[in-house]
């Protein structure tokens, strides 16, 4: 820029050095001199450009604003004035006052007050020797500091009203002696009668649910008309232990179906019920959200899903996901368990029947043994 | 393990051996008398007397059942099978007896230091006051100094005996001894006396009840058996039944104690501000040192003597109120002065008397100095309402609301672009400038 600028004479210089010669030499010699052409850019500020500052002069960052927001700061209440819990007393920059009795301190380290009463300042030597105080007494003629080991003053400010008992009792009746509500109960038939006859009868055949229990039953029956051979003595026990375990599972499917048909019945009972609720227009009508509730699932309102974010749907999913493995999981470790188990109980069983054969094996030899020697006895007595 | 424990492990066995053992074992060829001789010392004064009384006479012991080898954690079993029944102070370890001998010796040295300054605590009482240069206040004032020196010495004199501190440990101090007197003050102030001054302060029964006050009595406080911290909100189903104190006092001699337990938030209606109402007060109740437990609900029987004058009241908060402080005071009696009069008492605090109960004023009226201190809080809860009404009290039927404080600033006219039209001149508006929002 500087250069720009010192050039600027010299390039005038030139331009009026080129110009046909209309004066004497020493005339042009004077006006080539720097001196005459520094006197020319003097004369015409305006042709040559203005400079401003671009740094403040020595102390001007010192100065304040002339008319900055005003802070509104000091003292908003005056000794003895009446006050009232959060109204403030004094607005400052730091604590140059702090919160003596029954005044509190702000964020901005504003003092309120924190009872009704009248404003205290001053000062008490005992808790700070240096520090000044705001308080607010309740009688305008106490003095602060209160003397040292009086008992504090201090203030109930509740008043008594009736306890109100948690036990508010729901009128039932409206106000013109008609019920509020209706409950309406769908009938439901009991089928404990129907299971109670029949398990009286036999223990063969029990109250049946299903095909594969009256498949059984059917086999069972054939079982019992089959004419009744002397089995050998495997034989029976294998035929009791088949009988065991048809016996057991039978037993185990009709208490399923038992509580399968309870618990339908119970959701058909409260499905069944309906609450009826006295209108304005003395008609009995259920709540709408009730019947909402009827179409989906109980708590959930038809077209009222949270459509949430992509992620959290994911998340959702991802949870039930492993909410539905662990459960998968859990049912797989039972099932092993159990085929444990039933294992085991069909070893044991194994090993029983394998004893009572090997019994019986040894019978049946000691048997032959006595016959052959039974027959070689007679065989002598008859030499 | 190392060497250490393994140098350290028949001598925690044989602490926590009972004398039954000790007694068993009787080795002829080690017979080293016993370092401590406090535990058959009954009379404080006498420490000199008694030196070669068996260390191991004073105090009750375990129950051997506690004691037994098939007992307590895997070293100690190991240890008790290892060492055979050799007493403490019997354990063939030379470093150890060498300490002992120690020990011993500066025993010796305090026990006759002692023996000195009684001689010199006799000759003094014995001289003229009026030969002294200081006259009558000198002598009782070296007097006071030298039986204090007396005092220090008897403690010092039994402060490195590990069989006092075992004692103590295991709770078999005599209390009637110095040094276990001292020990126990040392533990109360510790912790204890720490929490308490504590919760004094935070809960202002300074400049509430009392303007000074020290605690210089251990006071613990159970309801139902369970102790209770001081300073604990109790359900007032829990505190509807006395408490009982556990108070042990660090200073010699009989006396004759005050028990003062007091509400100090009863909320005051006619003035808007709190008094205090006596919840039980019981006078002349005889404590010392070796005393213990003090069943409120049994004072004024004869095995714990005592005057009843204020039964128990249960503590109880409406609904509403702020928590109540509920203080208990136990008050030295004045020595000389004998019991207190209890129908005086009764008259003064019994029945409405109850009400705006003043501690400093009963302090003054009795010449009763406070001594040991506990408190607990008390709210509104589920059981307040059936606990009055089991005793009688009224007042469960009220409840405290907050009083509403009502503005001081008078209601400003409305502003503002609705405001102004509001009026008939903008009728043409008043249907986006009325009802709107």
């Amino acid at each position: 820029m500087h250069l720009i600028q010192l050039r600027r004479p010299l390039q005038r210089a030139a331009a009026s050095s080129c110009r046909p010669l209309a004066t004497s030499l020493t005339d042009r010699f004077a006006q080539l001199s720097i001196a005459n052409a520094n006197a020319n850019a003097n004369a015409n500020p305006n042709a040559e450009g203005r400079r401003y500052a671009s740094v403040k002069s020595q102390g001007a960052y010192k100065l304040k604003p002339k008319n900055p927001i005003p802070k509104k700061l000091g003292a908003k209440k005056t000794g003895d004035q009446f006050v009232q819990p959060g109204n403030i007393l004094y607005k400052q920059r730091g604590t140059i006052w702090h919160p003596g009795e029954n005044a509190i301190i702000g964020r901005d380290h504003t003092i309120h007050a924190a009872a009704t009463g009248y404003v205290k300042y001053y000062r008490d030597p005992q808790r700070h020797p240096k520090r000044q105080y705001i308080g607010v007494v309740f009688n305008k003629d106490d003095k602060l500091p209160y003397p040292v080991g009086a008992p504090r003053k201090r203030k109930f400010g509740f008043v008594a009203v009736p306890r109100r008992t948690d036990e508010s009792v729901e009128p039932t009746l409206g106000p013109s002696g008609i019920p509020l509500s209706v409950t309406r109960h769908e009938e439901v038939e009991t089928p404990v009668a129907e299971t109670e006859a029949p398990t009286a009868a036999t223990s063969e055949t029990k109250p049946t649910s299903g095909a594969p229990v009256a498949a059984v039953t059917e086999a069972q029956t054939r079982a019992s008309i089959l004419p009744t051979k002397s089995l050998s003595p495997g034989n029976a026990i294998l035929a009791t232990l088949i009988k065991e375990k048809v016996q057991s599972r039978q037993d185990y499917e009709a208490r399923m179906a038992a509580l399968k048909a309870e618990k339908e019945a119970e959701m058909q009972a409260r499905r069944g019920t309906r609450v009826l609720r006295l209108q304005d227009d003395y008609s009995y009508r259920e709540s709408n959200w009730e019947i909402g509730r009827l179409v989906n699932d109980v708590g959930s309102v038809a077209g009222t899903e949270k459509t949430g974010s992509r992620k959290q749907k994911m998340r959702s999913r991802r949870r039930s996901n492993e909410y539905v493995k662990k459960a998968i999981k859990i049912r797989k470790y039972e099932k092993a368990a159990r085929r444990e188990q039933y294992q085991k109980f069909v070893a044991a069983k194994r090993e029983l029947r394998t004893n009572a054969r090997a019994e019986i094996a040894a019978k049946e030899k000691e048997n032959i043994k006595a016959k052959l020697a039974s027959q070689a006895a007679e065989k002598k007595v008859e030499a | 393990m190392s060497r250490c424990q393994q140098v350290v492990r028949p001598l925690v066995r044989s602490l926590r051996q009972g004398p039954s053992s000790t007694a068993i074992y009787q080795s002829p060829s080690i017979a080293i008398r016993s370092l401590s001789s406090t535990a058959s010392r009954k009379d404080e004064g006498s420490t000199t007397q008694q030196q070669g009384a068996d260390a191991t006479t004073g105090g009750e012991e375990l129950p051997s059942a506690l004691l037994s080898a098939e007992l307590g954690s895997r070293r100690r079993r190991a240890a008790l099978a290892t060492t055979g029944e050799v007493p403490f102070e019997q354990l063939p370890y030379q470093c150890f007896q060498e300490a002992r001998k120690v020990l011993n010796q500066d025993r010796q040295e305090k026990l006759a230091k002692i023996v000195a300054e009684t001689e010199k605590i006799k000759r003094l009482e014995a001289a003229d006051a009026s030969t002294m240069r200081g006259g009558e206040p000198f002598k009782q004032k070296r007097l006071r100094s030298l039986r204090a020196h007396v005092e220090e010495l008897k403690i010092l004199a039994d402060i490195n005996d590990p069989l006092v501190k075992r004692r103590f440990e295991d709770g078999m101090g005599d209390m009637s001894k110095p040094i276990y007197r001292y020990l126990a003050n040392r533990r109360w102030r510790a912790m204890d006396y720490k929490i308490m001054t504590q919760r004094i302060t935070q809960f202002n029964i300074i400049p509430d009840i009392l303007p000074k006050f020290d605690p210089t009595m251990d006071v613990k406080m159970s309801f139902r058996g369970c102790q209770t911290q001081p300073g604990s909100l109790l359900s007032s189903r829990i505190t509807e039944v006395p408490p009982t104190l556990r108070m042990q006092v660090f200073d010699r001699g009989e006396r004759l104690l005050s028990v003062v337990v007091m509400d100090a938030d009863v909320p005051d209606l006619d003035t808007d501000s709190f008094t205090r109402r006596c919840h039980f007060l019981a006078a002349n109740i005889p404590w010392d040192p070796t005393k213990n437990l003090l069943s409120l609900r049994q004072v004024g029987s004869p095995q714990i003597g005592g005057d009843l004058a204020v039964p128990w009241l249960p503590p109880f908060a409406q609904k509403g109120s702020p928590y109540h402080r509920l203080t208990v005071f136990v008050m030295e009696q004045t020595p000389g002065e004998g019991p207190i009069d209890v129908a005086k008492l009764k008259e003064i605090y019994d029945g409405p008397g109850r009400e705006k109960f003043g501690l400093k004023s009963f302090r003054d009226k009795f010449g009763l100095g406070p001594v040991g201190f506990n408190m607990f809080r008390s709210e509104w809860d589920e059981h307040t309402a059936a606990v009055m009404e089991r005793h009688g009290i009224p007042g469960a039927d009220i409840e405290f609301k907050r009083q509403r404080i009502v503005t001081l600033k008078t209601p400003r006219a409305a502003k503002g672009w609705e405001a102004k039209r509001q009026k008939p001149k903008y009728r043409g508006l008043w249907k986006y400038s009325k009802r709107i929002a």
